[in-house]
Order: C-alpha cells, then structure tokens, then sequence
C-alpha cells in the first residue's frame, strides 16, 4: 500500500509532456473569449462603455464594489481594457514561457469586464472565467517536478469545475416544482425569447407526457454527469448527450456563446489515457 | 525534490482544492442556508472571483414580454413597435439578453402592482421605480445610437412605452395584453 502510494505521489512530479486534449481544452477557453469579444462586436460597444444603453448598475460604496465595477462607473476605461482584453486572450491561447501572466491579466480583465455588463452576459461566461483561473499555471510540458504537478493539479482541478457545474445545476433543478412537473421544458419551448416557431407549435401540440420525459432526462443526466463523464464506459454517452443538448441551446434557443462555453470542457475528457500519472 | 517535500505539496494542493471547493460550493448554495458568519465568509471568498450562479432555467416565466415605445418626433406621435424590430437586432444578440432582463424585472412590478382605481390599472408607482427607469433608459439610448448610425436629427420631445405581455399557461390558454405607461418628456435632438 505503501509503495503504490509512494509510486503515485512520485507520478504526480513526474516529467509532464501535454496530450492534444489537454492542450487543447486551455486553448480553447481563450479562443472562446476571442470568439465572443468578435461574435457580439456590434453589440459590445452597446452594452458596455461610453455608448453604454444600459442603465449603471448601483452598488454599495466600498472599496471592493467600487473596484469590481470601476468600467461601470468609468465607462471610458472600457475600450483600453477591452482591448487589452482580447490582445492578451490571444496570446494565452498558445503555450510558452511566461504565457502564465497574460492568462492572469486575461482573467482578471475577463471578470472586471463580466461585472460591467453582468445584465448582459449568462452562465457560459462564468463558467468559462471559473475554467480560466485554473489555467493560469499550466504548463503544456515541463521536465521541472514543481511545475509538473501544478499542471496536472490545473487540469484536475478543471475537470471537479466541469463535473460539479452539472451537478450543482442538477441540484437547483431538483429543488424546482416546474422540473418535477416538466412545465419548465414547456415554457422554455413555447417562450419567444428562447424557441423558433416551428418548435413552439410542436409544443404547444404535444401530450404533457413529452415535457415531462425531457426534464427528467435533463435532470438525471446533469446529476449522474461527474460519475458519467469520468467513467470510461459512460463517457462517450455523456459527452454525445452533452453535445446535443448544447447544438440545441445554441442553435435553437439562440445562446450560440453559452452552448460553445459548455462543449469546450469535453475536450479535457476525450482522451482519458492521456497520461497515466495524472492525478 | 526529496519524497517528503512530495508528499508536503500533494497534501497541501488537496488541502487548497478541498477548501476552494467547499467554499465555492456554499456559495453557489448561499440562498439555502441562513448562517450570517459562514454567509460573510463565503461572499468574500466567492465575490468578485469565483461567483457562480445556477438559476438559468431552472424556473421559466409562463410569459414572454416585450417593450413597444413610441416617440414624439417633430410634433407627432409615431406608432408603436417593437424596439427589437425598431432597433434591428437578432435574437443571439446582447441587447436582446438586456431586454430580456429588463423586461422580466418591469413585468415582476407589473404582477406586484395591486394599485387600480375606477377598474383602471394605475401605474404610478411603477414609473418611479429603477426597473421602468431602466427600460426608459434603454430605449432612449438605443435611439441615440441609432441616430448617430443613420445621422438623424429628427427633434424628439416625449416617449411612451408599453409592455406586450404574451401569457401561455402549462394548461390554460394562451392570451395577449397590453399594459400602457404615461408619456414622458425626454429630449433627443442628435
């Protein structure tokens, strides 16, 4: 027991030498916040800065809320940190030596930027700055032991983030009525906002029976997705539900930046024999 | 590196993500409990960095709800439109998530509003609140960037906005209505 522990605990420091999915997955978490600064570009100048359409957001005066929501209350700031912004989002998403501080200033501005427009952005946006803090000290490959394992510790980390986002979900899901009853997946189907019309019609048409199968498929998949996703045999399962349900968020629910924000992640877990001293 | 030194940092790495973890969970769950010193500690933890939030759908509205506005350009009241329509943008848009907060914020006062004199719904109390601000705002800022796109300098004086709300009940029928603000005095002339 002993020598199989010492023999992992060694593992861990070992030299690490990144798999494509790994590198892949922090990549991608960068990528997406390029994607999204150019996929709203009309709207961004919109809903933040000196053009702002959205009415300030008032928050107590003290010293953190006044820094948290500096570009609301200093709407010119926004362009010099919008740019920056994106110019160092850019650069994380390649790995080299001291890639580490653009991924902080990424993050960083990546939250200050959430907070100035938090009416305007979703869930996926979140997730995906939740991702990027443990992407900061990665390291793609590193014969250094210390560094080693801090990348192995930034992706295992990564993968608790991704499994518990479901299930927390999961758990605010199974606490509301309209879940248990499948109203919500009527209402999300019939509301104008988040359906087209042909799937409106659809619902409006079909027995309460269907609702219902949906939401409970919905809640079960998100509860059971961190045993799911790291189960070598449900995985594939997992990953191909995953990505459905997210093509239908994104296609038809007209959320195209969350839906990518939630199938990035399941690059991390394509490759489950990546490296066999992963934590 | 010497094993001890290994074993040190591994048990402090699990130590940290255990910790970060827990306190990020009783975050998230904040609204369930009702524990002041643990709820202090939790929001320093998890405001500004690691705020997450799980209410995206997990109630829905039996409603969907829309601003119309008009404004009084040169004298004469134009008809009322949709401003998604009036200000053309998409339904993956960023504005049209603003609207839809700002529209689910105004039609939560709407619903609250128990105020009615002579069978007539009076909306006074509404207009003074931050939601109906917020949508008067948004509309007049709207317009302000549309001119400065089409280099409009219509004189506008007022603006009256109306809520559309389309109701479709789990099991009832569907139905329309239309809760109607006073004018207000606003001026756009660029």
């Amino acid at each position: 027991m002993r020598e199989r522990l010492d023999k992992y605990v060694e593992g861990l420091f070992a030299p690490y030498y990144s798999a494509w999915n790994e590198r892949s997955f922090v990549s991608l978490i960068y990528a997406w916040f390029v994607f999204y600064a150019f996929w709203n570009w009309h709207s961004i100048w919109l809903i933040w800065g000196t053009e702002s359409v959205c009415i300030r957001f008032s928050a107590n005066d003290t010293q953190i809320n006044n820094l948290v929501y500096a570009l609301m209350y200093h709407l010119n700031w926004f362009k010099p940190v919008f740019i920056i912004h994106i110019v160092v989002s850019l650069f994380s998403i390649f790995h080299f030596r001291g890639v580490f501080i653009f991924r902080l200033l990424a993050w960083l501005s990546a939250l200050w930027i959430y907070y100035a427009g938090i009416d305007s952005t979703n869930a996926g946006y979140v997730y995906m700055t939740l991702l990027m803090f443990f992407c900061i000290p990665y390291t793609s490959k590193s014969s250094n032991p210390f560094w080693s394992f801090i990348a192995r510790l930034a992706l295992f980390a990564a993968r608790i983030q991704v499994g518990l986002i479901y299930f927390y979900a999961s758990l605010y899901k199974l606490t509301s009525e309209q879940w248990w009853n499948g109203e919500v997946i009527y209402q999300t189907v019939a509301n104008d906002w988040f359906s087209v019309e042909i799937l409106q019609n659809l619902m409006l048409e079909s027995p309460p029976f269907v609702a219902l199968f949906i939401s409970y498929f919905v809640m079960f998949f998100q509860f059971s997705f961190p045993l799911t996703i790291n189960w070598k045999k449900t995985r594939k399962y997992a990953i191909m539900i995953g990505v459905s349900i997210h093509l239908y968020i994104g296609i038809f629910m007209h959320m195209l930046d969350f839906a990518l924000a939630m199938m990035i992640p399941y690059v991390l877990f394509l490759n489950s024999n990546s490296d066999p001293r992963e934590i | 590196m010497k094993k001890y030194t290994k074993y040190i940092i591994a048990g402090l790495a699990i130590l940290i993500l255990v910790i970060h973890f827990s306190l990020t969970a009783l975050y998230a769950f904040r609204s369930h409990y009702n524990i002041p010193i643990l709820k202090s500690v939790v929001v320093k933890y998890g405001f500004p960095f690691f705020h997450q939030g799980y209410q995206l759908f997990v109630n829905m509205p039996e409603y969907d709800t829309y601003i119309e506005v008009s404004y009084r350009e040169n004298g004469h009241w134009t008809s009322f439109q949709q401003i998604r329509n009036r200000y053309e943008y998409d339904l993956d848009s960023k504005i049209r998530q603003f609207e839809y907060l700002a529209t689910t914020k105004l039609n939560f006062q709407i619903n609250n509003n128990d105020y009615w004199k002579d069978g007539i719904r009076k909306t006074d109390g509404i207009e003074n609140s931050n939601d109906y601000n917020r949508v008067i705002y948004f509309c007049t800022h709207l317009e302000r960037a549309k001119r400065k796109q089409t280099h409009s300098e219509t004189y506008i004086d007022s603006i009256q906005i109306r809520m559309a709300i389309h109701s479709h009940p789990f099991n009832g029928e569907q139905k329309f209505e239309l809760v109607e603000f006073t004018k207000q005095f606003v001026e756009i002339h660029k």
